[in-house]
């Protein structure tokens, strides 16, 4: 698992907070984005467009069953960008 | 009213479209009664735009004062929606809500919407396309805003946060779509598809929307200073409206200026709807055209006052008060019909007619009966 740099954290929960509608302040790096916090698969795909557009990376539709909370999505997010 | 006299609705035919409620967001404020005190004051509404609206080929704008998004309708779900979908919510709102926020209009699963626009959100599709172009992949675009470029995303949305499961439908025709949308409700309702409606019509103002209507505009003609908002209707069949009826639908007609004549077309399409109704040209209370900045617009004011009285083309202030509304103008112009006619009980039991012409030769007009009730 890679090590994470606090700085691209806190950018990746800032895209994950304004694409699944949720408050910042209240977004936990463990909370299920679609069972706890009423997000839907196509907001998913906002948060992975929002990803790829941010660090110029493309990541594959596969890993989006991966991206369950902020924690798993920067971990996707870091393989693709290759950190 | 005199309670002597036989109340209009009663000679209504029964299946009659009557308006039983309105609501606007204007140039004049979020608000039905914005808009009513607005047009029975005749003010003006145009203002300097602000900056952050980037730049533009006018710096005179008629804006809907104080409209922000999150603020009027929440943050859940508003972060990326386009101006004209918001217009149309918080109009949707006015017409159903009371102030407290409760419904205070009963509606079923037969209960439509059905609004006229121009394009949709013109500012939120060249947005959407620049970034496809300018960004480093094709692929880069902001995909939150996809659901919203839709064109028929605003009347969607109204029913989906009403829960109305009727009929939903977005007519694209211009200046004409507030009238065609009051035909495509009245016609569904005549044949059972629906037992009640929301109709009406919307424009938003951006930078987008300005430079379009900019090139658009014929050579050397001034930047047309543009209008914004949404104005909506509450159409039910007469004999069984819930509400008191504001103005019955008599009719609505449609046609195509096929000669590059608007003048003849407007007339013709008028006389036709004066027709239909049964209405004789010289008995008309208000005659309103959308008065279009355009050559169009002027020939459809001259069709107007060969046909209708003078008082009642002069009875409600000139729809260029709210600057070139385009799509939601027609719906405008039938809530200041009924804004003026609230306040002049003489106008119980008169007609109005309100036309409107686009500039791609689409021609519309309707007659309503004005049923004297206050709202």
């Amino acid at each position: 698992m890679t090590t994470v740099a606090p700085e691209r954290l806190s950018r990746i929960r800032e895209i994950i907070a304004e694409n699944i509608d949720v408050d910042l302040g209240t977004l936990s790096d463990t909370a299920l984005f679609i069972d706890e916090l009423g997000a839907d698969s196509l907001k998913l795909i906002d948060v992975l467009s929002a990803l790829e557009m941010e660090y110029s990376i493309v990541i594959d539709m596969n890993e989006l069953p991966r991206m369950v909370n902020v924690e798993a999505t920067y971990q996707v997010t870091a393989a693709a960008a290759g950190w | 009213m005199s309670t002597a006299t036989a109340r209009p609705e009663a000679t209504l035919p029964p299946g009659t479209p009557v308006i039983t409620g309105w609501s606007a967001v204007s140039p004049y404020g979020v608000g039905r009664e914005h808009f009513a005190a607005g047009v029975r004051a005749g003010a003006k509404t145009a203002v300097k735009a602000d900056a952050a609206l980037g730049s533009l080929p006018s710096s005179d704008v008629c804006v809907v004062p104080g409209f922000d998004i999150q603020e009027l309708l929440g943050k859940r779900g508003t972060a990326k929606m386009d101006r004209l979908t918001a217009l149309a919510l918080v109009a949707s709102d006015g017409l159903l809500l009371d102030g407290d926020g409760n419904r205070v209009v009963e509606t079923d699963d037969l209960t439509g919407v059905v609004l006229g626009i121009t394009m949709g959100s013109l500012e939120n599709v060249t947005d959407f396309l620049r970034q496809s172009y300018t960004n480093e992949r094709p692929f880069y675009v902001d995909a939150g805003r996809i659901p919203f470029g839709s064109l028929n995303h605003a009347a969607g949305a109204t029913a989906i946060r009403h829960g109305l499961k009727g009929p939903n439908t977005t007519v694209a025709g211009g200046r004409v779509s507030g009238l065609l949308a009051l035909n495509y409700a009245r016609r569904l309702m005549h044949q059972g598809r629906a037992t009640k409606y929301l109709v009406g019509s919307a424009e938003e103002f951006s930078a987008a929307h300005a430079w379009f209507e900019h090139t658009a505009a014929a050579p050397g003609d001034p930047a047309p200073l543009l209008g914004e908002g949404c104005g909506l209707f509450l159409l039910e069949p007469a004999d069984t409206a819930e509400r008191p009826a504001l103005a019955a639908v008599l009719s609505v007609e449609t046609r195509v200026d096929i000669d590059d004549d608007p003048r003849a077309a407007v007339t013709a399409c008028a006389r036709r709807a004066l027709d239909r109704a049964g209405v004789d040209a010289a008995d008309l209370w208000a005659a309103v055209p959308c008065a279009a900045p355009t050559a169009a617009g002027h020939a459809e004011h001259e069709a107007l006052a060969a046909l209708a009285p003078a008082d009642a083309l002069s009875r409600v202030p000139s729809m260029e008060l709210l600057g070139d509304t385009s799509a939601a103008s027609a719906s405008f112009q039938i809530g200041a019909v009924l804004a003026v006619a609230e306040t002049d009980p003489g106008s119980a039991g008169r007609t109005a007619l309100v036309t409107a012409v686009d500039r791609d030769g689409a021609v519309a007009a309707a007659v309503l009966r004005l049923m004297g009730e206050q709202r």
